[in-house]
């Protein structure tokens, strides 16, 4: 680990990452607060009207309690789309802007290996995703205590959002990698987002049903299944192989970063 | 000992384009420049030996070590200026200059304010915000602040005004002094010519030579323009004359000749001319005409 560049890597996400959390929170109060079971019903007759539209959005089902509204209106849209957009910005400023600019040049200079610099970037990224999501799932507790008293089930929704954070350390892991394989902004636009964003869209056409739903395959946000886990059925086996996913794609963009010609 | 050693060093990057078989070293405390027109080679070859891309064939080493496998061990000594200033452009400049220092563990800054003062640089802007040559003196502070043994600059004047220009050849004198290494790549002759010690002239990615600058020297030819009364006898000269003539024009004969005038002299003395005219070619049409002999 190198301290200097962890400090520097703080002041150039901090911003980003408050901003996105700050989106979440107020999407999480306005979702926390329309909880109210009647309401509930008539959004699950909507969904019998118009069904393609709120499948689309990830928000179907019906919800029984507050953890289950919460699983469909905040982790079918707000908490899958957010976080990603945090992990492109993020991995621009933490591997691709010094690729991109040459300023890699002072780091590969400073007396570190390769493998030290690539290791602390990823190190931030996944930190910055962890922060991201303790912040968020502690705000969602303070807004449901606050407006529900103890109505939400607290074990269920840290399951959620440990579940979704692994699915967006994923997601952040292939801007990542694809940032250590890049050596222009264009190709990291390619990749670095492209991708991430290609299956969010993939998830949502996935989430349409009837043929569509062959998708799911092309996609590994699927592994993320909120349903499930307010059922509370088990994810263990999902959960890991988001967590291997993420692990051989850093392991990958590191293999790839240390070996690469870097012509700045 | 050598402290840079490049053998066979070969970057293809296709088309003819990138360094083919080079071969040089430089030794330990020996000021080498290293010479060519654009697209040359240089930075390939800076590149290779900073361990930013891997040889394509052949070796770099800097203090014994490859440049690629050991970049960690070599840049603790080495002060490294890029060719292409890319600095982090949302810091200001001295924002930027702590960030390097702290990266290298350099405790004392001292050095660097000595570069900073020489320079005259003012490091309290956004380096977004600074010119070419602002940015170019913020990269030669972060070079030269660890007081590193080897210094390897990749035109490190572009962008300096000739006064700074001038006291970066001074900066250059005294780290020698020192005993500093110092491998530099420039196109401008001047600062080649009072700096070092041995230069590598390389074009189209292929050295055409590695000489001492004492050996260039001596290959410096002398231009003699000698006037005659008439056409006759400046044709008669001429024809008879010990060595190459390059033209007759009318009563004027030019030619050139090397060291040891004197029998060059006692021929022209013997024909009674009117005038004559010496001058010694610069260093720079030395170079112009080596990286002519490149294109045979
Ligand atoms: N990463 C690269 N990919 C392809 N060609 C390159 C690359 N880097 C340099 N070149 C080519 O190699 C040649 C030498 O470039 P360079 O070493 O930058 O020259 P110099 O520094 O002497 O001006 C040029 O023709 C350049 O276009
Ligand atoms: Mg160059």
């Amino acid at each position: 680990m190198i301290l200097p560049l962890i400090k520097q890597n703080i002041k150039s996400c901090i911003r980003p990452l408050l901003i996105v959390w700050a989106v979440i929170m107020m999407y999480t109060a306005i979702i926390v607060y329309m909880y109210n079971p009647q309401f509930s019903r008539m959004l699950t007759e909507y969904q019998k009207i118009m069904p393609g539209i709120m499948d689309a959005m990830g928000m179907s089902g019906a919800a029984e309690n507050l953890v289950q509204w919460m699983g469909i209106y905040l982790y079918g849209f707000i908490m899958t789309a957010f976080p990603m957009i945090f992990s492109i910005i993020a991995a621009n400023s933490l591997m691709m802007k010094y690729i991109d600019s040459g300023s890699v040049c002072a780091l590969l200079t400073s007396g570190r290996t390769r493998r030290q610099i690539v290791l602390t970037q990823a190190a931030c990224a996944v930190v910055f995703v962890l922060v991201l999501f303790a912040l968020s799932t502690a705000g969602g507790v303070v807004c449901a205590r606050i407006m529900f008293g103890g109505q939400l089930d607290i074990n269920l929704y840290i399951q959620l959002n440990f579940s979704c954070m692994l699915m967006q350390l994923m997601v952040m892991c292939v801007s990542f990698a694809a940032a250590c394989f890049s050596s222009e902004t264009k190709q990291f636009c390619t990749f670095g987002a492209g991708l991430p964003v290609a299956f969010y869209i993939a998830d949502m056409a996935a989430n349409m049903g009837g043929k569509a739903e062959n998708i799911k395959y092309l996609t590994p946000y699927t592994l993320f299944d909120a349903a499930k886990i307010t059922a509370g059925e088990s994810v263990a086996v999902q959960n890991a192989l988001m967590a291997v996913i993420s692990l051989a794609l850093v392991r990958g963009a590191a293999v790839y970063f240390e070996k690469r010609d870097l012509s700045v | 000992m050598n402290r840079i050693e490049v053998e066979n060093l070969t970057k293809d990057y296709k088309n003819g384009r990138g360094i083919f078989g080079l071969d040089f070293s430089v030794g330990r405390g020996e000021v080498f420049g290293y010479l060519g027109p654009n697209g040359a080679g240089k930075t390939t070859t800076i590149r290779c030996l900073m361990g930013f891309i891997k040889a394509g064939g052949g070796s770099c080493r800097i203090n014994g070590m490859d440049c690629f496998e050991h970049s960690r061990q070599i840049h603790k000594n080495v002060g490294y200026l890029p060719g292409e200033i890319a600095l982090i452009n949302d810091m200001t400049g001295r924002q930027y200059l702590k960030f390097i220092r702290e990266m290298k563990g350099i405790k004392d800054s001292r050095r660097q304010k000595y570069i900073t003062d020489l320079f005259e640089l003012d490091d309290s802007g956004k380096i977004k915000k600074m010119s070419k040559g602002t940015k170019q003196k913020v990269a030669l502070a972060a070079a030269f602040m660890g007081q590193p043994d080897i210094l390897v600059l990749d035109e490190a004047t572009s962008g300096l005004d000739p006064l700074m220009q001038n006291r970066f050849v001074d900066l250059v004198l005294e780290e020698k002094k020192r005993g500093r290494t110092i491998f530099m790549s420039s196109h401008i002759f001047e600062e080649v010519e009072k700096t070092c010690d041995r230069v590598a002239i390389i074009k189209d990615g292929r050295l055409v030579s590695v000489e001492s600058m004492a050996a260039l020297a001596t290959k410096k030819q002398k231009s003699y323009t000698v006037l005659f009364k008439d056409r006759r006898r400046a044709a008669a000269f001429a024809s008879k004359a010990p060595f190459a003539v390059e033209k007759v024009q009318g009563a004027r004969v030019h030619f050139y000749a090397g060291q040891n005038p004197g029998p060059v002299l006692a021929a022209v003395a013997r024909a009674d001319p009117v005038d004559i005219e010496i001058k010694s070619q610069s260093l720079e049409e030395l170079f112009l005409h080596f990286y002519k002999e490149g294109d045979r």
